[in-house]
């Protein structure tokens, strides 16, 4: 009884701090700022980005597959490590699932963004051809935003009644929990339904999570473009995403561990295993960018060898070989040894790989566009070029601002650690139950 | 003193004044407006019509600039020896129409067919225009006729072309064109960009095999380019000698590239099958959802 009492105090949800609350209002300003930009640009249009007719993506298409490739990380902790029968998985579930919601809603809220006449976005309902796969990511997006809401909630719904117990001092928090666990007794009617609903979600969200990024590469990969033009960008997209989401759960385990202090639920060895996972990640995704890079390099056809040029050594060079080199074989180099794995250094490393899989991106979208199949003649001098200018980059600085407030507030007010499932698998349950009868 | 010197600035002002009303309007007009620079050119089609095609232009602050809108008097010269001694500068030329340019300064000016003789001289005119000088230019052509046929030879088809005068006597040592008249110009027949007329006025080219046309129909175009004395003439030739174009379009079918109506029945179903299938799967679990919520007791 003990255990579970301090599991619970543990994990259950807890009012900001004064930390949390400067966090908010950062992330709130920063928002603010967005909103002006934002207001700029559905005033003026799309002519206050850099964005002209040759780079007609830009820093917003880059960004929104950034989010589109960390929501993927949903279906890797919670349904393949679920599936797989990984264990020490489990306080990172609810984590990745928070992520997959909060990027996937700002993914779809990106391309909303991104679009010059936002009024017309019926348009896209009404007059949408499925033979586009921009259709088919509409329609992908939706469906993986909703089976992700779905994956977030169904887990929760034993913790609400904990939470429902947990706060009957705090009757209309109480309350709250209580609705929102849809009268969970936990009864055998209920574990069955909840335990094959659950189960069912985790093998449907592996195929649609694949769709959805691999649809994404395929607004890319449908086109004759140098540096798009590939039939392997499917699976190089989703194992890039993995490397992404995985860093970005290690990000927020050590925030949120450091945080809350959940020293006892995310322990190093959650550390020294998602290490593991990303080392084998970023192998993957670095034999994906050896294949679409050193083939094309080796055919070396006229779009291809203006494009590689760019990104080998030209203008695009920096960022690319930072991606490269920063972002996937250094995080390799350094998680290969058991102390490149602890939280720390982890942290470090994970924080690069997800600054280089942001980046990753930019260099996958915009240097294609600078290097049209013909020649760019008889356009203005700026028109050859390409960098977002401020109102972009606070746009889209906002995007990202919103997609961590949703998290921050999620965990707010949601167990970060699954409660139900940690003292279930600790035995506490039981020991509860008994100590009840 | 002063007042003198006033009085004396005063009267020298009204007399600049006056010379000025009086003669000078005329000519300040004149000096403040542009020069333009024109090109005129003869052209016969054969069977159909003889134009002047003249082109304007000025020097703008950007280099040479079309003359919009400019308006040209058309005159016919009537030769010295028709025209009456007593009556000469009364009907040595007449007017025989306008024509304006357009936006890139050009007009086309179609001679009434009464107005087309043997040798003619045209004069093209710019008179009392606000913006332009007053300007002309005269072309002097000799009518002359290009003869054009397709004829097969030794199962080779050939254009045959003969340039003729007016009395029919053969014009030898002409430069002639041949093409094929296609959407955006014109496609260059024969191993030479040019042929010229032998002692006949006549030249021969054979026609390569497998050219398209739509239901087989080609139209040949024979040309005499601005040549100093007959100006351009051109003669088309219509024939059914070529490989029909067939129609391989697929407006109106199923299609990934058609409209949204036209999608393709296979991509319909596919498409509707897994989004249905997956749906109807949400759905269910948003069901169990209400399950839950009502098995409390059990």
């Amino acid at each position: 009884m003990k255990q579970y009492d301090k599991l619970l105090k543990d994990l259950a949800p807890q009012k900001f701090g004064i930390i949390g609350k400067v966090w908010i209002t950062f992330l709130a300003v920063i928002i603010l700022i967005a909103l002006y930009a934002y207001y700029q640009q559905f005033d003026k249009g799309l002519v206050i980005t850099g964005m002209r007719d040759y780079a007609l993506w830009g820093v917003y298409i880059s960004n929104f597959v950034f989010f589109v490739a960390i929501s993927l990380v949903g279906s890797l902790v919670t349904a393949i490590l679920r599936l797989s029968g990984v264990k020490w998985a489990t306080p990172l579930t609810r984590i990745s699932e928070v992520i997959a919601v909060a990027a996937i809603m700002m993914g779809g809220l990106t391309i909303i963004i991104d679009m010059g006449r936002p009024d017309r976005i019926l348009n896209i309902f009404l007059h949408g051809r499925l033979q586009s796969p921009i259709i088919w990511d509409v329609l992908v997006i939706t469906t993986y935003l909703f089976i992700s809401l779905l994956l977030l909630y169904y887990p929760l719904l034993p913790d609400f009644a904990i939470l429902k117990k947990h706060f009957k001092n705090k009757p209309k928090t109480s309350k709250w929990y209580g609705k929102l666990s849809l009268n969970w007794t936990g009864s055998a009617k209920q574990e069955k339904i909840y335990t094959k609903s659950i189960h069912t979600m985790s093998v449907m969200i592996i195929p649609v999570a694949f769709a959805i990024h691999t649809v994404t590469a395929w607004l890319f990969a449908t086109t004759y473009r140098g540096g798009w033009d590939s039939t392997n960008f499917g699976p190089y997209f989703i194992a890039g995403a993995f490397v992404a989401g995985a860093g970005a759960v290690v990000m927020l385990m050590f925030i949120l561990r450091e945080t809350y202090h959940l020293e006892d639920y995310i322990t190093d060895m959650h550390f020294d295993k998602m290490g593991k996972l990303l080392v084998l990640l970023c192998l993957v995704y670095l034999y994906f960018n050896i294949n679409e890079f050193l083939i094309p390099a080796y055919k070396s056809t006229n779009e291809e060898a203006a494009h590689l040029q760019g990104l080998f050594f030209g203008e695009f060079s920096l960022m690319f070989w930072l991606a490269i080199i920063g972002g996937l074989v250094v995080p390799v180099l350094v998680l290969i040894f058991r102390k490149g794995r602890k939280p720390i250094p982890l942290f470090i490393i994970a924080i690069i790989v997800v600054i280089g899989a942001w980046w990753k991106r930019y260099i996958i979208v915009t240097p294609t566009l600078l290097h049209p199949l013909l020649p760019i003649q008889g356009v203005p001098e700026s028109w050859h070029d390409y960098f977002p200018t401020a109102l972009e980059w606070a746009i889209t600085f906002g995007t990202l601002a919103a997609a961590l407030l949703i998290m921050t507030i999620l965990f707010r007010y949601l167990p970060i650690v699954p409660i139900h499932e940690t003292a279930e698998e600790r035995g506490y349950l039981e020991t509860e139950k008994t100590e009840t009868l | 003193m002063i007042k003198s010197v006033i009085s004396r600035s005063k009267s020298v002002l009204l007399i600049f004044m006056g010379v000025l009303a009086f003669f000078g309007n005329d000519a300040y007009g004149q000096e403040d407006k542009t020069s333009a620079r024109l090109s005129v050119e003869h052209v016969k089609i054969m069977n159909e019509n003889s134009s002047l095609n003249i082109k304007a232009i000025f020097k703008g602050e950007e280099g040479y600039e079309p003359c919009e809108n400019l308006n040209f008097i058309i005159y016919k010269i009537n030769e010295a020896e028709e025209i009456s001694e007593e009556d000469s500068e009364a009907v040595s030329e007449e007017k025989i129409g306008e024509v304006k340019t357009n936006q890139e300064g050009k007009a086309s000016f179609v001679i009434p067919s009464q107005f087309v003789t043997p040798l003619s001289t045209y004069s093209i005119r710019i008179e009392n225009s606000d913006t332009y000088k007053d300007n002309e230019e005269d072309v002097t052509v000799i009518d002359a006729n290009l003869e054009a046929s397709v004829e097969e030879i030794d199962s080779i088809y050939h254009i045959k072309a003969r340039f003729v005068s007016v009395e029919n006597e053969p014009l030898a040592e002409q430069t002639l064109k041949v093409g094929l008249k296609r959407l955006f110009g014109s496609l260059s027949i024969g191993e030479d960009d040019s042929y010229e007329t032998d002692e006949d006025g006549a030249i021969l080219v054979p026609i390569e095999d497998g050219l398209t046309g739509v239901d087989g129909k080609l139209t040949f175009q024979v040309t005499l380019k601005g040549n100093d004395d007959y100006g351009t003439i051109i003669a088309f030739v219509k024939s059914d000698i070529g490989v029909p174009v067939e129609d391989q379009s697929t407006f109106g079918e199923r299609t990934m590239w058609s409209p949204p109506t036209k999608t393709p029945i296979y991509l319909l179903l596919i498409a509707n099958i897994i989004l249905i299938g997956i749906w109807g799967v949400l759905l269910l679990l948003v069901i169990n959802l209400f399950k839950i919520y009502k098995s409390k007791i059990n």
